[in-house]
């Protein structure tokens, strides 16, 4: 009996939370608008990154794939407007990284050589192609590994791997790399990544293991060697932010395709790469896309299967922004 | 607010407690936040009822070696006296950033795989989940993360951990004020979330 009248009770505390929300989302919707696109701001993001959810157990339409070139290429028109110098577009299964979507991309700038899938491995040296569009090369077999690596160690700058044989540096960064290959144009104002779940965790794992690789290599080559591997943040901030991945970006703006028959639901960032988001400044566009019949202020996009990214949301993302305060721990 | 989720049986509570980037703080700050710090596992120590009544086990996860001695020293046996509670954990993260547990754990799994060796030098997602000072310290997945005073970053948080289907809650109060009544709404979305799923 005291659970039927638990549950009862809880469920009652529901239906009024429900309605709560429900009124809340509706004066959050008539709330104030933005300020336009052209207005002055006190700051702008140099990286923005661009989180396009969507309801991954329906079949991928064209629909969908319309809706996401839409997203992307609104976003670059608007990113190029107020001088933001790096859009990052996220979806979790990479549609927009597929061939025959990017070449229906219109794009005002270069897209960065892809991002690493997790299938592939990091070269600790540079490609044996210069070739723009190649494709990152996977690290070779065990017979070019030697090579490879024997590279990597004539080779110094950036970062290194600590060791107490600090005659050797290892080095990571593929910095001096990327100006001969010149895979970006340095003087764009504005460049793009694609990426997906694969540029998060498992190019972290491929990360590991090359460095694995390299230092069973090392120790093949030298049995006297009996260093711990140690590494530094910098270290895999060089691997995962470098060449042959993607920078943090400044501003986060998670936008939600698939409309919702739910109040607003709290943030989840649906697999997005870990390792850069530690200070971005993260927008969550919730109101949008609900189907609730009797709510006329979504009429208009509800309608449709997707609910495409607006030049509007895009500049409530940035009035975020430009009012955060960051203290960097201090 | 610790009673509270233990009383709602929520299993497993992280507290960002001091970043490494706090460091950066003047040197008189980070004294008198080290001294707080002692003080308070002193005081843990000595009335740990609360912790003991409800069977939790204390992990202080972190770069501890960063810590000051006589800190280190009551960390430790802070967590001597909770090891062998199994009913709930409290993560106490000091000094720490995620990034420096995510590059800590993909240091191990290398360190793990080249000590094992083994048909296959490939290591996964799953290795570097495992290397994780939150999961050596027994704590499931992340359910929810909230952040107060309305800041909408993460802060060098739990990353690896929230960064998949977790609920990231954004809360205008600030810490000290939050309370039962700023839950509860954080607890009904996570049921509505469970209940639809």
């Amino acid at each position: 009996m005291f659970r039927l009248v638990s549950s009862l009770a809880l469920r009652l505390i529901h239906v009024l939370y429900s309605l709560a929300l429900a009124l809340l989302y509706l004066r959050r919707r008539v709330g104030g608008r933005p300020r336009p696109l052209a207005s002055r701001r006190n700051k702008i993001p140099a990286v923005l990154g661009l989180l396009l959810v969507y309801d991954e157990e329906r079949t991928c339409t064209q629909d969908l794939v319309d809706s996401l070139v839409q997203c992307a290429e609104g976003a670059a028109a608007w990113c190029r407007a107020v001088g933001v110098k790096q859009l990052i577009v996220y979806d979790r299964q990479g549609i927009l990284r597929t061939p025959s979507v990017r070449a229906r991309l219109q794009l005002p700038g270069p897209v960065h050589g892809d991002t690493l899938l997790s299938d592939n491995l990091y070269p600790i040296t540079p490609p044996l192609s210069d070739d723009p569009d190649s494709q990152t090369p996977p690290l070779s077999d065990s017979s070019d590994t030697e090579t490879v690596v024997a590279s990597a160690l004539s080779g110094a700058e950036n970062s290194t791997v600590k060791s107490r044989r600090q005659s050797s540096s290892r080095h990571w960064s593929q910095r001096s790399w990327a100006s001969r290959k010149g895979s970006v144009n340095q003087e764009s104002t504005l460049s793009f990544h694609f990426i997906s779940r694969d540029s998060g965790k498992p190019a972290i794992a491929a990360a590991a293991t090359t460095l694995r690789r390299n230092e069973t290599f090392l120790k093949l080559a030298d049995q006297e060697y009996g260093d711990l591997f140690q590494l530094t943040v910098s270290d895999l901030q060089d691997l995962v932010e470098g060449d042959h991945g993607f920078p943090p970006p400044d501003l986060m703006v998670v936008h939600h395709l698939t409309p919702r028959k739910q109040p607003p639901t709290p943030l989840e960032l649906h697999g997005f790469p870990p390792w850069q988001i530690r200070l971005s400044e993260i927008y969550h566009n919730d109101l949008v896309g609900f189907q609730w019949p009797f709510l006329s202020y979504t009429k208009g996009r509800a309608r449709k299967p997707y609910s495409v990214f607006t030049e509007q949301d895009f500049c409530a993302a940035l009035d975020q922004y430009a009012g955060a305060e960051m203290r960097l721990g201090k | 607010m610790l009673e509270i989720c233990f009383r709602l049986r929520i299993r497993c509570v992280s507290a960002y407690v001091f970043s490494i980037d706090n460091f950066k703080r003047s040197q008189e700050e980070v004294d008198a936040l080290m001294a707080l710090a002692e003080q308070s596992f002193a005081e843990l120590i000595q009335y740990g009822n609360i912790l003991q009544q409800y069977g939790v086990r204390l992990n202080v996860v972190g770069k501890k070696q960063m810590l000051p001695p006589n800190v280190l020293q009551a960390v430790e046996k802070a967590e001597e006296m909770t090891r062998h509670n199994d009913s709930a954990i409290l993560n106490l993260c000091i000094p720490y950033t995620s990034r420096d547990e995510m590059t800590t754990a993909v240091q191990e799994a290398v360190h793990t795989s080249l000590e094992h060796g083994g048909a296959t030098d490939v290591i996964t997602e799953k290795d570097i989940d495992a290397h994780l000072m939150t999961t050596k310290g027994g704590s499931p997945p992340l359910d929810i993360l909230i952040r107060t005073s309305g800041v909408m970053r993460l802060s060098d948080f739990l990353l690896w951990q929230c960064s998949e289907d977790t609920q990231i809650q954004i809360v205008k109060t600030y810490w000290p004020d939050f309370g039962l009544f700023d839950l509860l709404p954080i607890i009904l979305d996570y049921q509505r979330k469970v209940w639809t799923a």
